[in-house]
């Protein structure tokens, strides 16, 4: 006896009639070859396809709802519809070739050919599920998932590298501002112990300077000395600075340009005057900041730009 | 076993993880690119202000009309106007003398900017060299030293506010 509806649904389609109701019969005459079927295949084919209603309507036509075993249908798990969940997106795409009567019943359309499957091997031992070629695309997904694999991996170290330089680039940015406010702070409170001195101290108001700079600088304030002591004791010299502004030239994390506007009031009294005079002067100076081994700041240039044209008072 | 680990641990977990060093890396780029944004900024403004001073302390009485236009063309706002009424003033002195200035940015430096990166401040020292045609009387240095508000307007930093720091 021809299944009907199988005859007029295409053969994918049509593997589809059991919905699952053959798997609920484990017991029956159709179990063991129908999950060994490709018809296993061309029933997942028909899940996939939408083509569903077909099956629907092909067991509404020839089946009862007594012939139906009450555990069948979508949404009911045996232990063999769970199995079959796993297996495909509908989970009955294998109950529907395992629902096929073709082997012993006669349900459905003329077994095709090309869909055919060998007699059943008793010792078969593989998944029940499996088609022939399964067995071959194991080892073809093992490799996919290896490559896949590998490929996250690359992707995963390149990303992990674009990441670190990229932390590193802004940590040097990060840095450069946080410079320039750390280094104009520290020049700003440097700038009376550099540039202010008195008669009555004048060595020790050197060696302050000299604290503040680098060897360099202070190398050139141990030349200065020489010349300036002499003069401002003389003259009886008092010079303090009073800073008008500050502002960062440049910055990278290790070396600072800080630009200051000072006003600088100088009071001598010259050999020979009978009273001080007493001077006011708008400077401007550059303080070159450099960073230390010990994080701290300390002036490496000092120039005073050009100008200093006096103000008398 | 070995597949199935792979599928169920390793390649999630690589997957999060490339998602996770990819959302980190776009986050660190757009802080780069915030920051060289900002970097750009301050050098443009403080570029602004030096363009404006050599404007301002530049002129010749030959050309005292295009000189008092770029000056003005540096500027905006409180800048621009006192500029601007001054302009007369500045124009006649320069005919009347023969004057020619020539001015010269000595070093500027950034006070601050807003965090928009829209506005800042800025110290300029400039000095200019003062002659007249003829010879007479003699050249003279000048000293400036200025604080300027540097404003961007319309993509362009131009100078809003001018003042000689006492």
């Amino acid at each position: 006896m021809r299944h009907r509806a199988g005859d007029e649904v295409p053969e994918p389609f049509g593997s589809g009639g059991g919905e699952g109701f053959g798997i609920a019969d484990p017991g029956g005459p159709w179990h063991g070859g129908g999950t060994r079927r490709t018809g296993g295949v061309r029933g997942r084919h028909g899940a996939r396809s939408g083509r569903r209603p077909y099956a629907r309507e092909e067991a509404q036509d020839h089946l009862s709802a007594a012939d139906l075993p009450p555990v069948a249908g979508p949404g009911v798990q045996t232990p063999q519809t769970a199995r079959q969940h796993r297996a495909g997106p509908w989970g009955d795409g294998d109950a529907v070739s395992a629902a096929e009567p073709y082997p012993g019943g006669g349900y459905g359309p003329a077994p095709d050919p090309a869909y055919d499957d060998p007699e059943p091997d008793p010792d078969h031992d593989g998944p029940p599920y499996d088609d022939p070629g399964e067995d071959e695309q194991v080892p073809r997904r093992r490799r996919g998932g290896g490559l896949l694999v590998a490929l996250l991996a690359i992707v995963a170290a390149g990303l992990a590298t674009a990441l670190t330089l990229s932390l590193l680039e802004l940590r040097a940015l990060r840095r450069g501002e946080a410079a320039g406010s750390e280094a104009l702070a520290a020049a700003r409170t440097y700038a009376f112990d550099m540039l202010s001195y008195d008669h009555r101290h004048i060595e020790q108001d050197l060696a302050r300077a000299r604290g503040h700079a680098t060897e360099r600088l202070a190398g050139h304030y141990r030349r200065l000395a020489e010349t300036l002591i002499p003069q401002v004791r003389r003259e009886q010299t008092i010079q303090q600075v009073t800073v008008a502004g500050a502002a960062v030239e440049s910055a990278t994390p290790e070396r600072v340009r800080v630009l200051m506007l000072v006003n600088l009031t100088t009071s001598k009294l010259p050999p020979g005057a009978r009273s001080r005079r007493d001077e006011v002067s708008q400077g401007r100076v550059r303080f070159v900041m450099i960073k230390g081994g010990d994080g701290a700041w300390r002036v490496d240039e000092l120039s005073t730009l050009l100008g200093d044209p006096p103000t008398r008072t | 076993m070995e597949s199935r680990l792979r599928r169920l641990v390793v390649m999630p977990a690589l997957a999060g993880l490339v998602v996770a060093l990819a959302a980190g890396l776009v986050w660190i780029r757009t802080d780069i690119a915030e920051a060289r944004t900002a970097q750009e900024e301050r050098e443009a403004a403080l570029r602004a202000a030096g363009v404006h001073a050599v404007s301002r302390l530049s002129l010749h009485h030959r050309t005292v009309d295009d000189d008092i236009r770029r000056a003005l063309s540096t500027s905006t706002g409180e800048a621009r106007s006192e500029l601007a009424a001054e302009a007369a003033k500045l124009k006649q002195a320069a005919i009347d003398t023969r004057a020619i200035q020539t001015g010269v940015v000595r070093a500027a430096g950034l006070v601050s900017m807003n965090a928009e990166l829209t506005s800042a401040d800025v110290l300029v020292v400039a000095d200019a060299l003062l002659r007249w045609e003829g010879g007479r009387p003699a050249p003279q240095d000048r000293y400036y030293r200025w604080r300027m508000r540097v404003s961007k307007v319309g993509g362009a930093w131009l100078v809003s506010k001018a003042e000689q720091v006492s």
